[in-house]
């Protein structure tokens, strides 16, 4: 009866102690993550760096930055993975880049609707002195447009998973439709499983 | 069994079950590049990863008044190894620029291969830059 009640106890002391218990703690924001094959933080992070390391040094970009700051609109990028991904995130990154590079400025379509509802407000309110409403019609328009696609290619044989990334990206002149910039990022991940769980 | 054996037992499963159970250590440290007065210094904060990769040929460039920086990995080891690798940026007076938004970026490097490193710098201000290089640890 002694000898079962002590190897219970060394049993759980054993557990105790190889078991590294729950704790949280910080992490570095721009480390490599690699928790799953899905598409993470550092792919998001070296889809921006790449794009805007490649446009703010090709040459026919940086003939149209040369002199002037582009105003550029920066369209959706389509999801065509199989996973649910956030691509505004990835745009958002993108356009604070080049933002920040102080090479362009842009214009921000999805806060049309505040934009309009505070004009609105400011000139036809009656609260605000007409001498400091902001104006109708004087906003600049964009003479670029951003945009991308991003797809996958998966492959799964139950002992590996292979996923392929592609992020593509273009800029085009709205006045007359050329695309004066194209680039392309490649990603893959290789998930392979374990057979004991270790 | 009698109460020493058990003990014994024990301990033995102790060590067995922590050695498989992931709480080890590895280095996170690795080696590096930045730019000095006189060239380029290199950094070996890791001996062992310096054993299998060697970092040489940085290079930089101004384009669109921006600076670009290359520079040259190779692998020393004949089996696969996989990295991160870092570029971070300073202006003039020695400030980061765009402190805390230089990722880290994962490479696969194969028994022997040598690959390119090369980043541009996010802002003009950027005048100097360090190169890190070091391990993914699994977790």
């Amino acid at each position: 009866m002694k000898r079962t009640a002590l190897a219970i106890t060394l049993g759980l002391s054993v557990l105790t102690m190889v078991g590294c218990s729950n704790k949280v703690s910080y992490g570095d924001a721009t480390e490599v993550e690699t928790v799953d094959v899905g598409f993470g933080s550092t792919d998001l992070q070296t889809v921006a760096q790449q794009m805007t390391d490649d446009l703010l040094t090709f040459p026919a970009v940086v003939a149209i930055t040369a002199k002037e700051r582009p105003v550029v609109y920066v369209e959706r990028i389509k999801n065509k993975t199989s996973e649910h991904i956030d691509t505004e995130s990835i745009t958002d990154s993108i356009s604070t880049k080049l933002l920040r590079s102080g090479k362009f400025r842009f214009v921000d379509m999805a806060r049309v609707d505040s934009v309009r509802q505070q004009l609105e407000f400011q000139n036809s309110g009656g609260m605000v002195d007409p001498a400091t409403a902001v104006s109708f019609g004087k906003q600049i328009g964009a003479q670029y447009m951003l945009y991308g696609n991003l797809s996958s290619i998966v492959k799964d044989n139950g002992k590996q998973k292979d996923v392929y990334y592609k992020f593509t990206m273009r800029l085009m002149d709205l006045q007359t439709g050329i695309l004066e910039w194209a680039d392309e990022t490649e990603i893959r991940k290789v998930e392979e499983r374990s057979k004991f769980g270790l | 069994m009698n109460t020493k054996t058990m003990i014994r037992w024990s301990g033995a499963l102790i060590v067995a079950l922590l050695s498989i159970s992931g709480c080890s250590q590895k280095k996170s440290s690795g080696i590096g590049a930045q730019s000095a007065p006189a060239g380029t210094e290199f950094v070996v904060d890791n001996p062992d990863l310096a054993a299998k990769l060697q970092l040489s040929n940085v290079m930089q460039k101004r384009e669109n008044n921006f600076l670009v920086v290359q520079a040259q990995l190779a692998s020393l080891y004949d089996f696969e190894q996989k990295l991160q690798y870092q570029f971070r940026w300073f202006d003039e007076a020695g400030f980061q620029v765009e402190k805390d938004k230089s990722a880290w970026r994962a490479l696969k490097l194969h028994g022997k291969q040598t690959v390119t490193l090369q980043s541009t710098a996010p802002t003009k201000k950027a005048q100097h830059f360090t190169i890190y290089v070091r391990e993914i640890l699994d977790k």
